[in-house]
């Protein structure tokens, strides 16, 4: 056993508005720069929909993640060492900058200094990179709510093994549906990008797992570009490095949740330590498709286990640590609830960010009804409706609505468990569970022997119910992030003897002071 | 111990290394002074055997230059020193003498010596008319007895595959000969071609001697070529002047512009052959191609 810690996420879908201030929260942190303009660290998605870059989940077009050999062994897609040797002075499958959108700004100044005229003034749109008047031809959410449904949102890349049927009838007006996806950087426990880097600059921290790129390592190979199979690693082309999400390490270190999980407006976002066996990371790794995600689930461990403890304090894992994976609100979710998946599991890498499947967008169905009588209570001089269909939300008739629901199932299994129909359906069962039983607390007009089938049906006890609608309802800030202590002062330790500078310093300066002639 | 640094013993200390310095300074310049002022008074012999041998003789015939005996008969020595000085300019002015001469010689110039005094010059002519009369006495390196030239070390020697006795640079560095076999040389110089053509053989071996040009001086002054090596090189370019004129037209350096145009043909289509499944063009274009373009 070799147990190590890894800072991990939960976003809960059900709960995620769509309404952006995680990404630009993080633009205004972190990639508000020249040469930065078009990345987005933190974006969010509707889906279906192509994403950013535009269909980024197609790895036969973008080649990203592992794949697995006829040997067993994983390689890299498009990566790795022979791919990357080969391809080192072009690499052929890069994203180009209209597959992520030309940032734009306007010209806003026109609009106040432009002298009198004929016509209003406008704000032309003038490209960020060249600085030169442009055509808007696409922005990092330009498919946001299904807009442009043709173009973008029937060519999601989640729709393999979905019949045409199944798909048109997913874009009948009335059926029509729609959930977020804010992605960020998984920070993954088998990291493609890592394994890609031919200059050897990108390395997951020992003491939390974030994966990051030295800025001063970084060759510009843009391999990791490539490997990253959710296209999270970006090319700066004014500094000619790579960057990418660095889960706010300086606010974690102070103890301060990311800057999206802070200011998300759902709090959808949950961060906390799971521990793992990162011996078995390869084996895990290799694993065939259908055991991939219990296989991941199997080696983050028990933080409550005695001798799990004992094996991480011999590794090093601080106290605070261990008792900080013991609060985590991600071992919850992942573990002991089964609640939440990995997003695309089958690209290998091991992601840390964990979603809750969202039930939202299938919960209701549409059916055809005779709304004579309700219309007729109605008051004469009110608008009557013709439509002869119901918008039906009631959750009496659960496990009738799982079948006629309006997603197909395969698709959300596709996201999120790498085609396991079983294993969503098992999700939203026990959401849908949760949901009847607090129904039956608060509103109290379901009956209790329905209540004990349906918690018995999602195999799950109503104190469970009642702990995850409390963490998902009613969390408190330190509940949704249980952040450690950073300890710098011992990996300070372990690299220099700090008495050298005790005594010494105090007013800080980085450089020695060149003095003399 | 350790010396503090102040102010002052730093200024003390500098003038103290200063001191030295200047005294060194000061030798240097007194020898150098004292050096020159030697040349100044050398003698019309040495002048002429330092300056205008490369390309003249005293009654022993013509070669790149005109053979200078009984000067005195034909130009006096006050259009002697002018032309010395600066043999273009002369021609310029309207010398139709001067101007015959030119065109008699192959057109090539006379390098300027405007760093000569007169004193030096007059030297010289009175150093020409003295031995004018005892033309058998003359004073030129072909007095010794002539050597025999190897063609095919002369173009090793030429190309720089063998390097010279004294080191110096090889002749491909700044001159081209258009020959088979031979990938150009430098355009700085002259193309040495027909060199044997316009100088004669005997006038190729003196400019490697004398050294009369300028840039050739400063390569070549503190790395001599031996008696041998010159024998060799002007074998050499007699033999490339001799040239059947078909045969250099088939040059190595003719087939370069092809084989590279050539070969940057046969790579480029390797490489969209091996990377043929690579991503050509981003995956919304089609999109893209519809919308209102108004750049």
């Amino acid at each position: 056993m070799d147990i190590r810690s890894q800072i991990a996420m939960v976003f809960h879908l059900d709960k995620c508005i769509g309404c952006h201030t995680c990404s630009i929260a993080c633009k205004n942190i972190w990639t508000d720069r020249k040469g930065a303009e078009y990345m987005w660290w933190n974006n969010v998605e509707t889906k279906p929909g192509t994403g950013y870059p535009s269909k980024w989940e197609d790895q036969g077009i973008y080649k990203g993640g592992w794949e697995k050999n006829k040997d067993g062994n994983i390689n890299l897609k498009g990566a790795g060492k022979r791919r990357g040797l080969t391809n080192i002075f072009y690499n052929p499958n890069l994203p180009v900058i209209d597959d992520y959108y030309e940032p734009f700004t306007y010209k806003y100044l026109d609009l106040i200094e432009s002298p009198e005229k004929d016509d209003q003034p406008t704000a032309r749109p003038v490209s960020l990179i060249t600085g030169k008047p442009i055509d808007i031809k696409m922005g990092p959410n330009w498919d946001d709510d299904l807009s442009g449904t043709p173009d973008y949102a029937r060519n999601d890349p989640n729709f393999k093994n979905i019949s045409p049927e199944e798909k048109e009838v997913m874009f009948q007006l009335e059926k029509m549906a729609f959930f977020y996806l804010p992605r960020i950087c998984n920070h993954c426990l088998n990291p493609a990008c890592v394994a890609s880097c031919p200059s050897g600059a990108i390395y997951k921290r020992g003491e939390d797992g974030v994966v990051l790129i030295n800025q001063e390592v970084c060759r510009a190979w843009r391999m990791c570009v490539t490997a990253c199979p959710y296209k999270k690693s970006y090319y700066n082309w004014h500094t000619g490095k790579s960057e990418k999400c660095i889960l706010c390490y300086p606010r974690m270190e102070a103890g301060l949740a990311p800057a999206c999980m802070h200011s998300c407006v759902g709090r959808i976002r949950y961060l906390g330590v799971l521990l793992y066996d990162a011996s078995k990371i390869e084996e895990t790794a290799k694993a065939d498709e259908k055991d991939l995600i219990q296989k991941q689930l199997d080696i983050i461990l028990n933080p409550f286990d005695e001798n799990v403890i004992r094996e991480a304090k011999k590794n090093g894992v601080a106290d605070s640590t261990i008792h900080a994976a013991q609060n985590s609100p991600i071992y919850r979710f992942v573990k002991e609830w089964k609640l939440a998946l990995p997003l695309h599991p089958e690209f290998r890498t091991l992601p840390m960010l964990f979603y809750v499947p969202p039930l939202l967008p299938v919960m209701a169905t549409v059916k055809k009804t005779d709304n004579a009588e309700q219309q007729d209570k109605m008051h004469p001089i009110a608008k009557k409706w013709e439509d002869n269909w119901l918008y039906d939300t009631s959750t009496k008739e659960l496990w009738g609505t799982l079948d006629q629901i309006r997603f197909p199932l395969k698709y959300i299994a596709n996201l999120f468990s790498a085609g396991d129909e079983e294993l969503i359906k098992e999700k939203w069962k026990k959401l849908m569970a949760v949901r009847i039983h607090r129904r039956k607390v608060t509103v109290g007009d379901i009956s209790d022997e329905k209540v004990t089938e349906t918690l018995r049906d999602a195999n799950m006890t109503a104190e469970e119910a009642d702990a995850i609608y409390a963490l998902t309802s009613l969390p408190k800030f330190e509940e949704r992030f249980v952040i450690p202590a950073a300890h710098r002062e011992q990996a300070i330790e372990m690299m220099d003897f700090t008495g050298d500078t005790k005594g010494g310093t105090g007013f800080g300066i980085k450089k020695p002071v060149v003095r003399g002639i | 111990m350790k010396i503090r640094v102040t102010p002052t013993n730093c200024i003390h200390s500098f003038l103290k290394i200063n001191k030295f310095f200047v005294s060194v300074f000061l030798t240097v310049l007194l020898n150098s002074f004292l050096f020159s002022t030697s040349l100044f008074a050398q003698s019309g012999e040495a002048a002429f055997k330092e300056t205008c041998i490369a390309c003249h003789t005293i009654g022993k015939g013509k070669l790149i230059g005109p053979d200078l005996a009984n000067i005195q008969e034909r130009k006096p020595v006050d259009w002697f020193i002018k032309f010395v000085k600066s043999s273009q300019t002369v021609i310029k002015n309207g010398d139709k003498y001067a101007d015959s001469l030119f065109k008699a010689y192959n057109q090539i110039p006379m390098p300027d010596h405007a760093n000569l005094s007169d004193e030096t010059i007059k030297g010289i002519y009175a150093y020409i008319t003295e031995h004018s009369n005892s033309s058998a006495t003359t004073a030129t390196a072909t007095t010794t007895e002539p050597l025999v030239g190897n063609s095919d070390r002369g173009k090793l020697l030429f190309v720089g595959k063998i390097r010279f006795t004294n080191n110096g640079a090889s002749c491909n560095s700044c001159h081209n000969v258009d020959v088979k076999g031979f990938i150009s040389g430098g355009a700085l110089a002259k193309d040495l071609t027909h060199a044997v053509t316009r100088l004669s053989e005997d006038g190729v071996a003196g400019i490697i001697s004398g050294l009369p040009f300028p840039q050739m001086k400063e390569t070549y002054n503190s790395h001599p070529v031996t008696p041998q090596e010159i024998a060799d090189l002007t074998a050499f370019l007699a033999t490339v002047n001799e040239q059947d004129p078909d045969v250099r037209t088939s040059s190595i350096s003719n087939y370069l512009l092809g084989g590279g145009i050539g070969g940057i043909i046969i790579l480029l289509g390797l490489y969209s052959f091996f990377w043929i499944k690579r991503k050509k063009q981003p995956v919304n274009d089609s999109v893209f191609d519809r919308q209102i373009q108004s750049y």
